[in-house]
């Protein structure tokens, strides 16, 4: 029995800010993020029959991302004429894992807080997954995209109270959130 | 009861929705001034309002950038036409 399901319509509203998020700080380009996640709906809407639902539509979304990430950064390596990519295994342990799992290292290294405050974003965006979806929605207009309250009352057609209830409860669910899985 | 009181005097729930406000700059004076007194009085508020003010940090410092509303419909619109040329 398959645990998860796909719903490709759904992709785009349930995660491309955490796609985009994630690829944002790996390439820092929006115009290429913003490929690599074409790519990546393109490619996955082709290999969706082979989804078996054993991890969550979001989990295999990420795991496609990532390889997309790693092919751009082929790309462009073989684009300067180094075909090779290097990846020094740090220790032991690790060797033999796969590159796909060591993707981040790909970042620079000075870059390690901007990818700490991006793994705290992801934590957020994971969170808001779990709330009223709706909710999720609204929350995020407000506070990533900083949209005004009268246009997002006009999008989703509520009034500004409506609105500041939902970003209420939508606040006290996401520090409830954080406070179990981030502190 | 003081004058600030008098003025500016609400519930729980309204010093909580002026909080709410004040994190996105969307509060008046007024309404600052009514949390304000609220919160001079009510423990549990005051820890909403901490609350609130450690979560609208964390999000800053999380630094999530907003992904272009033309972008997505792009994609929407992508996704639907390849699911339909597979699924027919």
């Amino acid at each position: 029995m398959a645990a998860h399901t796909l719903n490709p319509n759904k992709w785009v509203d349930r995660y491309s800010d955490y796609l985009f998020n994630y690829t944002i700080v790996r390439v820092n380009n929006r115009e290429v993020a913003n490929d690599i996640i074409s790519e990546t709906f393109l490619s996955a809407l082709k290999s969706a029959k082979y989804f078996k639902g054993e991890a969550s539509e979001r989990t295999w979304l990420i795991s496609i991302l990532k390889r997309k990430i790693i092919d751009y950064y082929r790309r462009i390596n073989s684009k300067k004429g180094k075909a090779e990519v290097h990846i020094d295994y740090s220790d032991e342990e690790n060797q033999g894992e796969w590159l796909e799992e060591r993707v981040a290292d790909l970042s620079d290294r000075t870059a390690e807080d901007d990818m700490e405050n991006n793994e705290l974003g992801m934590a957020i965006l994971e969170c808001l997954d779990s709330i009223n979806e709706k909710h999720a929605a609204i929350f995020k207009r407000k506070t990533i995209d900083g949209a005004e309250t009268e246009v997002i009352c006009n999008e989703f057609d509520i009034t500004p109270s409506n609105l500041w209830v939902i970003i209420h409860r939508a606040r006290t669910a996401l520090a409830a959130c954080l406070e179990k899985n981030w502190f | 009861m003081s004058l600030l009181h008098k003025l500016f005097h609400v519930d729980c729930k309204e010093a909580n929705n002026c909080c709410d406000k004040a994190q996105y700059r969307n509060a008046s004076f007024g309404e600052k001034m009514k949390l304000l007194v609220h919160l001079a009085y009510c423990k549990a508020c005051r820890r909403y309002t901490k609350r609130n003010r450690k979560l609208t940090k964390l999000v800053d410092r999380s630094n999530l950038k907003p992904c272009s509303e033309a972008q997505k419909k792009h994609w929407k619109e992508t996704i639907e036409k390849e699911y339909a040329k597979n699924n027919t």
